[in-house]
This record gives structure tokens, C-alpha cells and sequence, in this order.
């Protein structure tokens, strides 16, 4: 087992606590430092119990310093005090929230000793096999828990027998960073202390963790259950934080060069600069950007000149989104077009995740394997899934970005709180607001690539829809809009809120619409065909798919027509429906197409989304006037 | 449970309707000796929905009286010779295990599921095993018939590694369903290789023998006591048989043990 000392530092800097997994190092080290003193507190296996007893000791010192107080042994006697008292505190908390739903308490969760081990009283020599530097080369720009860095180094062939003590030597030396898995906190109030837990990966709070009684540091303990699939991270896990200190060396600059001979339009040329000049840091000391380009605008494209200015300044860059699928998509599409850049996807599967690179492409999860690695991450679709609500998730993200480096959103329906945060809302003396169409910190783009206006969607509600569904009775404006798509040979959408409504639907609409019975298919996230579906939905072989969200981004068909029916179900909501609505008329042969949006009673999401699509459609033409005025 | 909603695929069951029908139905096929309304209790407080429930590859009434297994999966000629025993267990000499009972065929159904408790760690999952096995432990077995269960330990390296014993809070809430004391009295003392990375039957009863022994500060029975193994799985059976066995080892009189396994 594992433990981890906790000690105090005085010396000519900052008085300061640390915590180590062998003090052997720490001795060696501060001793080529002279005048620094190292008074042991005690130790613990629990790793998240060690900081939170540095954080309190921080506290302490903080104080102490504030008075110009030297630290003597007195103030030592008083920090292991406390750092006793925080253990008794946490071992109550934790016993308080444990056997709620355990049903058995015992008084002594956590472990603490005072005084060093045995086997560390500097009798043995100290040793640190291993190469250093080609450990911090590997982990440079990484942020893993230790089992991933194990096998990290296993797949590089590197042996490194006293790992911890060579880890050690780099936090030392400010090359890295160790935290618990999942750290702790006593949060003390006048009402009731409690205890505050989260996970240091994937930054969810107390209500994704799970308390339990490990094994492997023997005690109290407690897991994220939110980053599971990646590997536990746990309260006795360290994750460890490496930066990357400089760009990669085997650079020769030839990475930046673009093989791309598409064109912009006006519009996008003017946005792509923008983002290109923000990358370049021409507009001040923003480190955040915000392309807001409508669906179908060609967002893609835009990120080229952005891209081929960091990689010119020798910078890494990487393109994280929500799906493997688009992952998979987007990484040839980008090797094309910067033939001599290396770039690589990273999802749960890939074989080259751990290869060095000037591009990566990877999903959210993988990103927050990554710790100031990037110059520029660029976060598509920030309005997905794996973010949706979950602003803990973006500050996960935004580790990967380099110190100085610069992170770029891309969205079509950017969530509300970057909307405030970003772009800057325009007032006119009428006193109707607007969105700017561009600030320091974004760039909007209301028009599509072909510069013809998205197509608006009709709202129609009809009261009992659940129930004509079920009685299979017809639906007006559904079936005709249906009908009249089908029969000029259109392709048809048709969203259901929930995956038991799929079948459901197929079954109606084959009811209803017998001619075409046989050109229908339905599909949902988990359905093991759904690849070949959609793959027959591309080749036109099925004309009608009804789906869940899951097809509301990312695929373009030429030639469709959209119906959401159900509308007013909570999962559909503004940017969803924004996203689904912009399925339509994507290809400039095609411009035009209808959207259809049966609810069974009024909601808000729906009329939101028809609001900010004519709010688009109405800067694009003011920004087509205006040209034409000049 | 802090999830809410079907461990299996993640909705909320909201077709309250069709669930009840489901469970009713599994309440009457499996309470054999039990009663119905406990039967439909036990069915009932299983975190799934309605579509899991249903799917849910319960082993039917025709098993193998040794290790359980469904004489469905066996093809017909062995039903015709009015056999009781598979053919895997009857060339089983004599031995301390009575015999084995699982509850679930080990198919797609369940396989990510055990793979997600025990594997990634997802000790939530803890609680549906725990009912899932009482419910197994209902339908076999009564409840006055064991003195204690005992979870299959994990060697202590394995155990430092994982971070659990997956079986052992399982055992835990058993014990407390079913009000009789989980203990701890056996420890792994051999370290064996993953089950799927061993080839071969032979090779893994082989590997298993004398893997376990008494735990040396656990106090020995004075009389002989009817103990209850568990287990996730029960492949060839040479785990539970060798835990089976150092019980015996310990005790004087020839103990009572059966085990019990979620999978078979």
C-alpha cells in the first residue's frame, strides 16, 4: 500500500506544504537547497486526504504570515493539531454520508500516522532508476491517473523501476503536477459541515461521486462514476498533470501548408480572418472565441486559416467533438488537406492515441487525457451532448489548451451562457436587441454558404396528438406535408422524442401512408443496424427515416424535408430543434425544403427556435444590403 | 440507488402498466418455493424496465441437479435418457460442493453488465446483483437452510488492483435480505490467470487446485455449519468446488455447502 507523507517546508521561499509519495526525494532535493528545513506531519494512504490536510495547512501558514510569525516547533505542534482535527472531522463526515445508504458506520475511515515510516528513515540509498527525461518526454502535455501512465509507458517500452520516486523528482522541479483522483474537502458553514467531494478529470461534483470502502488504500474512499468508462478515478489514484513545456522539436514547419482549393464566399472570408487574427492575437488578450455560424454555413472550412496559422507558428492544435463518428469522418478530410501535417484521431479505439502529433482530432472524453498540450483547441458543436449543460465538462476541456494558447468555439446554437459571454448583444435606438455581428471575442455567420435564407419552420399543435398517434387516425398537416414530400421524390426526417416511439411511429406511418410503406425504416442510438439504416438513407433506398435526436447533426442529405413530431417534449429543445430545422436545404442545388413541427401543446422550445432561425435569416439580409449598398 | 431508472439500457420505466404484467408473470414461473406475493416482491425491486424485465434469460425448471445448468442448452437425447446429472458432472467424483444453482443463462443480456461491475468498477451495480441473488436464493433455496454465505475471495493482489471484492458486497447485502451473517472466512492463496486467458478445461480445474484456504484468524466451526458460496459465474465449476473443499478441510463433520451464482 501506497502512503503519502505530508510535510512542511521552511525555508527562505514561501513557507509551504507538500505532499510526497517518499520523502527520500524531497530530502535530496531541498538539501541542494540550503536553508530549507522540512518538518514532517504525518502520512496517510488516502492521497485526497493528504491535500485536503495541505490545503488546511495553507490556511494556517497564510495566517501565520499575515502576523509575521516565524514557524517554530510550537507552530509545527499546532499544524499536526490540525491536521488531526481534519482528520476526525472528514472521518465523521464521511461516516455521516456513507451509512445513510450502507446501513453500518465505523469512527475510523481515514488512516493517518504521525512520523515517517520505517523502511524511509534514510538508512537504505535512494534509488531513481529510470530515464528522466524520457518519461517527461512522453508525458509532456498529458493528464493521467496512474494506471494510464503505467501503461502508457508499457506501450513506449520504457521501464521505469522507481516510478514514484522519478515523478516526484519532476514535481519537484515544477515539471508536473500529482492530485487525487477525486478530491475532498471539508466545507465548513454555521448550519452543517459537509463534505464537499469531486472528480480532478472530468470536474463533476458530489452528486456523480460514490463513496465506498477500497481496497486497494484500504479506507475510506470514494469514485467518479461520471469518467467511469475511462478508468476509475479514484480518491487514492493520483492523476498527474504534465505540461508541455515547448512545441515539438521534429517540427520543420512544413506542417502549416494548405492543399485546399475550395473558395469562400464573402461572408465566410471575413469570419475565417477574424478567427485567424484572434488566433494570431491581434485582437488583444482574448483567450476565448466564439464562431457562431448557422447550420449549413461550411464551419469546417472556416477553421483552415486559423489551423494553418498556429501550425506555422510550430504550435499544436486540436479539434476535439462530441462523436467518434464525426472523429472519424473529420481526421481523412484534414489529412487531405494538410498533406504534411501528422494528424491523428483519438476515440476509445484508436490504436494511435498515445502518437505524437500537429493535429488531433479526438472526442470530448479523450480530451481530458490531455493537460496544456495545444496552442489551439478548437471545440465543435460546444452545444452537444457530452457538454450540454455541463459547464464542468468545458473547464475539463480547457486544460488541454496550452498556457497563452487559445481555445475557439464552434456552434451553430452556442448554449446560453456563451451567448452571454461571448458576443456582445447590440442595442438599436428602438430598443430591440440584436446579436453583433462581431466582436473581439466571436465572429457570427447568420448566412449559409450558398447565401440563400434557412428554410423556417411551420409550428402546428394539435391537441390529443398522443392519442390520434395511437388511434392511427390522420393528421392533417402531417400527412399532407409527408405525402407532398414523397411524392416530388423528397427525402423525409421524421423526430420522435423517445426510442420507444420509433416503432411506434414507423407502424403509424405505414398505416397511413400505405404507398410508401415499403421506402420506411426507423433507427435509434442503440439499434445494432444503424449504420447500414443510415447508410440506405444516404443511398435514398429508404425515403423515410423516423429517428431520435441522434440524427439531428452531423448528416447532410440533399434533398430532405424534416417533421418533428412531438415537439413540445423535453428533449427537443431550442438548439436541438435549430440543429434539426437545419437539416433542410443544405445543398445549393436544393436551397429550399419544408420543416414541419407538430406539437401537442404550445411550448416554448419550438417558437425559440423558429425565432432565432428568422432572426438569422433577418441579419443575412442586412448584411447582403449592406454590400449591396457598398 | 442513486441512478434511478433501468440499469440495463438507462430509461426510466414509465410504462408502469406492462412492467407490472412482466413482473406478475416471472412472480407466478419462478415461485416455486416461495410464495407468490414474496416472489412478486423479489421481482418487483429490480431496477428494470419493463423491456429488460422481459428479456431478462432466467435458466428454466429443467436443470442439471448438480451445477444447475439448463438441460435446454444440452440438446434433447440426454432429457430422453431421463438423465439428471450433465455430462460435465458426472464424471465429478464425490466432492464438498452439494451442488450449484445460477439464476441467468450468461448471454448478451448480462455479459456487459458483469463486465461493467467488475471490470470498469461500477459498484452501483452492487445493488441489482445483491437483489438479483436473493431472488436466485428465494427460488432454490429456503431461507432457513444456511447458517452464513461466503463470497469467493479475490487474491489480495487482484483485490489491490480492482479496488473490491465484486462478490463480497454483493454477499453483504444477501446476508442482510436474507438475515443470515456474510462472512469472510476463505482467502485466495494462489494467484491464477484470468479465466479466459486459461485453455481448456483441465487446465483451469488444475490450476484452481488448492487456490484457497481457511482464513487463518477466522474462528474454526465447533459444529458443522450449511454454508452458502457465491459467485458472479460458474464455468467449469473448479472454483466453487475448491472453495467447497478447503471448508471442508477445516471442519470435522462433513459441512452442508452450496453455492449460488448469478451467471450459468
Amino acid at each position: 500500500m501506497r502512503e503519502y507523507l505530508l510535510y512542511v517546508k521552511v525555508g527562505r521561499e514561501p513557507i509551504q506544504a507538500y505532499v510526497t509519495p517518499c520523502f527520500r526525494v524531497d530530502q535530496n532535493f531541498w538539501q541542494e537547497q540550503e536553508g530549507s528545513q522540512l518538518y514532517v506531519i504525518g502520512r496517510t494512504p488516502s492521497l485526497a486526504m493528504a491535500f485536503s490536510l495541505r490545503e488546511r495547512l495553507h490556511q494556517y501558514l497564510q495566517e501565520r504570515q499575515a502576523r509575521h510569525d516565524d514557524v517554530n516547533e510550537q507552530a509545527v505542534a499546532r499544524m499536526r493539531q490540525i491536521a488531526l482535527t481534519g482528520v476526525r472531522e472528514s472521518n465523521a463526515l464521511y461516516g455521516d454520508t456513507f451509512s445513510d445508504d450502507q446501513g453500518k458506520s465505523s469512527s475510523e475511515w481515514f488512516e493517518w500516522r504521525e512520523g515517517i515510516a520505517e523502511q524511509e528513515d534514510g538508512s537504505s540509498p535512494l534509488s531513481m532508476r529510470g530515464d528522466v527525461e524520457l518519461v517527461k518526454e512522453v508525458l509532456a502535455g498529458r493528464a493521467l491517473l496512474w494506471e494510464e501512465l503505467e501503461r502508457l509507458l508499457q506501450t513506449h517500452g520504457i521501464a521505469v523501476p522507481d516510478l514514484p520516486q522519478l515523478l516526484q523528482r519532476l514535481v519537484l522541479s515544477g515539471d508536473a503536477q500529482w492530485l487525487p483522483g477525486v478530491r475532498l474537502q471539508v466545507r465548513k458553514s454555521w448550519l452543517r459541515h459537509s463534505l464537499e467531494l469531486g472528480c480532478t478529470r472530468c470536474g463533476s461534483g458530489k452528486e456523480k461521486i460514490e463513496l465506498t470502502t477500497c481496497h486497494t488504500c484500504g479506507q475510506g474512499c470514494a469514485y467518479c462514476t461520471e469518467c467511469l468508462g475511462m478508468g476509475r478515478s479514484k480518491c487514492c489514484t493520483p492523476f498527474l498533470c504534465v505540461p508541455a513545456k515547448r512545441a515539438p522539436s521534429s517540427h520543420t514547419g512544413h506542417a502549416g501548408r494548405l492543399a485546399w482549393s475550395g473558395c469562400y464566399s464573402r461572408d465566410q472570408e471575413v469570419a475565417a480572418d477574424r478567427a485567424r487574427q484572434f488566433v494570431l492575437n491581434h485582437w488583444g488578450r482574448n483567450a476565448e472565441f466564439l464562431i457562431w455560424a448557422v447550420c449549413g454555413a461550411g464551419k469546417t472550412e472556416l477553421l483552415f486559416p486559423s489551423v494553418v496559422a498556429a501550425l506555422e507558428q510550430g504550435e499544436r492544435v486540436l479539434i476535439a467533438t462530441p462523436r467518434k463518428d464525426v472523429v472519424l469522418e473529420l481526421a481523412p478530410r484534414i489529412q487531405r488537406v494538410f498533406p504534411e501535417a501528422r494528424v491523428i484521431a483519438v476515440h476509445g479505439s484508436s490504436k494511435e492515441k498515445w502518437e505524437d502529433c500537429d493535429i488531433a482530432i479526438a472526442t470530448t472524453h479523450q480530451v481530458m487525457r490531455f493537460y496544456q498540450r495545444f496552442f489551439l483547441v478548437v471545440l465543435d458543436e460546444v452545444d452537444a451532448f457530452p457538454y450540454h449543460q455541463n459547464p464542468v465538462l468545458y473547464r475539463a476541456v480547457a486544460r488541454a489548451v496550452k498556457t497563452g494558447g487559445r481555445l475557439l468555439y464552434l456552434s451553430a446554437t452556442p448554449p446560453r451562457y456563451l451567448q452571454k459571454r461571448l458576443p456582445a448583444k447590440k442595442k438599436s435606438l428602438l430598443g430591440r436587441s440584436s446579436y453583433a455581428l462581431y466582436s473581439s471575442s466571436h465572429v457570427l455567420l447568420p448566412g449559409r454558404y450558398h447565401g440563400h435564407a434557412l428554410p423556417v419552420p411551420q409550428i402546428f399543435t394539435v391537441s390529443g396528438l398522443d392519442k390520434l398517434l395511437a388511434a392511427g387516425r390522420v393528421i392533417k398537416p402531417l400527412h399532407d406535408m409527408l405525402k407532398a414530400s414523397l411524392d416530388a421524390g423528397r427525402q423525409v426526417f421524421v423526430f420522435v422524442p423517445r426510442v420507444e416511439e420509433v416503432p411506434r411511429m414507423l407502424g403509424y406511418l405505414q398505416a397511413v401512408l400505405p404507398e410508401y410503406r415499403d421506402g420506411m425504416a426507423g433507427v435509434h442510438a442503440s439499434d445494432p443496424a444503424r449504420e447500414e439504416k443510415v447508410m440506405a438513407f444516404r443511398d435514398k433506398a429508404v425515403k423515410l427515416m423516423v429517428t431520435t435526436t441522434i440524427l439531428e447533426r452531423g448528416v447532410t442529405i440533399p434533398g430532405s424535408d424534416v417533421a418533428v413530431v412531438g415537439a413540445q417534449a423535453p428533449v427537443f429543445d431550442e438548439a436541438s430543434l435549430v440543429q434539426i430545422a437545419g437539416r433542410v436545404g443544405r445543398s445549393p442545388d436544393d436551397p429550399q425544403g419544408t420543416v414541419l413541427f407538430v406539437q401537442s401543446y404550445r411550448a416554448s422550445a419550438p417558437q425559440a427556435a423558429v425565432r432565432q432561425i428568422t432572426q438569422m435569416n433577418q441579419l443575412a439580409k442586412q448584411l447582403r444590403d449592406r454590400r449591396k449598398m457598398a | 440507488m442513486s441512478q434511478g431508472g433501468c440499469v440495463r439500457c438507462g430509461i426510466r420505466y414509465a410504462a408502469k402498466n406492462r412492467r407490472e404484467a412482466v413482473v406478475r408473470s416471472w412472480a407466478v414461473r419462478l415461485s416455486g418455493r416461495t410464495s407468490y406475493a414474496h416472489m412478486y416482491r423479489l421481482v418487483e425491486r429490480l431496477p428494470l424496465c419493463a423491456g429488460c424485465l422481459e428479456e431478462m434469460p432466467v435458466i428454466g425448471e429443467k436443470i442439471c441437479e448438480q451445477c444447475g445448468r439448463s438441460w435446454e442448452h444440452q440438446g434433447q437425447q440426454l432429457l430422453e435418457c431421463g438423465a439428471l446429472r450433465c455430462r460435465d458432472c458426472r464424471s465429478i467424483e464425490e466432492n464438498a460442493l452439494r451442488g450449484n444453482r445460477g439464476l441467468l443463462h450468461y448471454d448478451e443480456w448480462g455479459k456487459d453488465l458483469l463486465g461493467l461491475y467488475k471490470y470498469r468498477g461500477d459498484e452501483r451495480l452492487a445493488d441489482f446483483f445483491g437483489k438479483l441473488l436473493t431472488l436466485a436464493m428465494y427460488r432454490y433455496f429456503r431461507s432457513g437452510q444456511f447458517d452464513y454465505v461466503v463470497a469467493v475471495p479475490l487474491h489480495p493482489k487482484r483485490l489491490s488492483e480492482r479496488g473490491f471484492n465484486q462478490m463480497e458486497i454483493v454477499a453483504e447485502r444477501i446476508g442482510r435480505d436474507i438475515g443470515v451473517p456474510a462472512r469472510k472466512d476463505l482467502i485466495r492463496t494462489k494467484e491464477t490467470a484470468k479465466l479466459s486467458q486459461q485453455t481448456g478445461r483441465e487446465a483451469r480445474i488444475l490450476s484452481m487446485q488448492d487456490a484457497f484456504a481457511w482464513r487463518g484468524e477466522a474462528a474454526k466451526p465447533k459444529k458443522p455449519s450449511r454454508i452458502l458460496l457465491l459467485d458472479d459465474i460458474y464455468t467449469t465449476g473448479s472454483t466453487l468446488r475448491a472453495c467447497a473443499q478447503a471448508i471442508h478441510q477445516v471442519e470435522t463433520v462433513k459441512s452442508y455447502i452450496w453455492s449460488l451464482t448469478i451467471y450459468r
